[in-house]
């Protein structure tokens, strides 16, 4: 009886033990990245009512069928939103499949259409900005839990907006499945989007 | 007066003149200023190596409306950049103006600030000024480093 009780041990150990090197063998069903933060499950946008540099409708879908990655800003930024966008372009052109990449302006006041198509065509002709109302923008900001916010005028009126320095990741279905948060490295997030994309 | 225009020339020509005792600044640029903006940032790396503090209490450019010394803090995601009234860098210490930190802000350039120009920084130490002549660049030149492909 001893005897068998030890086997029934043995068995159930060699067996836990088989079950475990199994479960850690099972490939990854979470894409490996050094540098995002990814969403457990993608958050799906809400309807928003934008308007691109052209003076076209921006709406979620046009975020539909392709990926994208989304930046918050205002063209009078003089550090981190150059430094983001020029990050964007060199991102863009070291992948391999289209990326849209949207600028959207938290400042419509002063970043009119004009400014704002002159602004994201500096940097690449196939950017796109995109800008509105303040309750459409609040909207589409929360839905991607991106803050921001205008401070007080100086005596100049100059006033200046506090922003996520983070980048999201827009998957085809138009949910919000990525982060990239700053300081921002060109070569993770390339590598990180052949992974996440690839999915 | 032939002798004072000369040497107001020279300040205003020379590469970097230092005048704010002990303070050399180095690597210095601007960054070129995107079509539909209307600022731009500077970036240097300033040293004290005078035996006591030195504080930036001003700074000017000829060809911006406004500048101002920038700081940058990081708070729950969001990115926060406000002026500081004055820098000091400590005797014997190093600080470094640089992408996603302090910056110089520049305000309004009166005429366009593009790579391959130059432009006049003056910083301001009580009655003392530093001038620099500070090459304009683009972002890309600097911030990213180049890979080999093939």
């Amino acid at each position: 009886v001893k005897n068998s009780v030890v086997i029934v041990i043995a068995l159930v150990a060699a067996l836990s033990l088989a079950a475990g090197a199994w479960l850690a063998r099972r490939p990854a069903t979470a894409p490996v990245v050094s540098s995002a933060t990814v969403l457990p499950t993608p958050r799906p946008l809400p309807d928003f009512r934008l308007t691109d540099a052209d003076g076209s409708e921006f709406g979620k879908s046009r975020l539909l069928g392709g990926w994208t990655l989304m930046f918050f800003g205002f063209t009078n930024c003089p550090d981190i939103c150059p430094n983001t966008m020029g990050l964007l372009k060199l991102v863009k052109s070291q992948v391999s499949h289209p990326l849209r990449v949207v600028f959207v302006s938290v400042d419509p006041q002063r970043d009119t259409p004009e400014k704002l198509s002159a602004y994201v065509k500096y940097f690449d002709a196939d950017f796109i900005g995109v800008t509105g109302a303040e309750d459409e923008l609040r909207k589409l900001a929360s839905a991607l839990y991106i803050p921001y916010s205008l401070t007080p005028p100086q005596a100049g009126g100059d006033y200046t907006v506090d922003h996520a320095g983070a980048v999201v990741l827009i998957d085809p279905q138009g949910a919000a499945l990525a982060y990239f948060s700053p300081p921002h490295r060109p070569d993770d997030i390339v590598a990180d989007l052949r992974s996440l994309t690839r999915s | 007066m032939k002798h004072f225009l000369l040497l107001v020339t020279t300040a205003l020509f020379a590469e970097s003149s230092i005048a704010c005792p002990g303070l050399s600044a180095k690597d210095a640029w601007v960054r070129e200023v995107p079509t539909g903006s209307s600022v731009a940032a500077g970036y240097l790396v300033l040293t004290n190596s005078g035996k006591t503090a030195q504080t930036i209490d001003a700074v000017r450019s000829p060809q911006f409306a406004r500048a101002e010394m920038h700081e940058m803090s990081h708070d729950k995601g969001m990115m926060r950049m406000r002026a500081i009234p004055a820098l000091t860098i400590a005797a014997g210490a190093t600080e470094e103006l640089s992408p996603g930190g302090e910056h110089l802000m520049l305000f309004k350039p009166s005429v366009a600030i593009q790579a391959g120009t130059t432009v006049d920084i003056e910083l301001v130490c009580g009655k003392d000024v530093t001038k620099l002549s500070v090459p304009v660049r683009k972002a890309a030149d600097t911030s990213h480093k180049h890979h080999d492909h093939d």
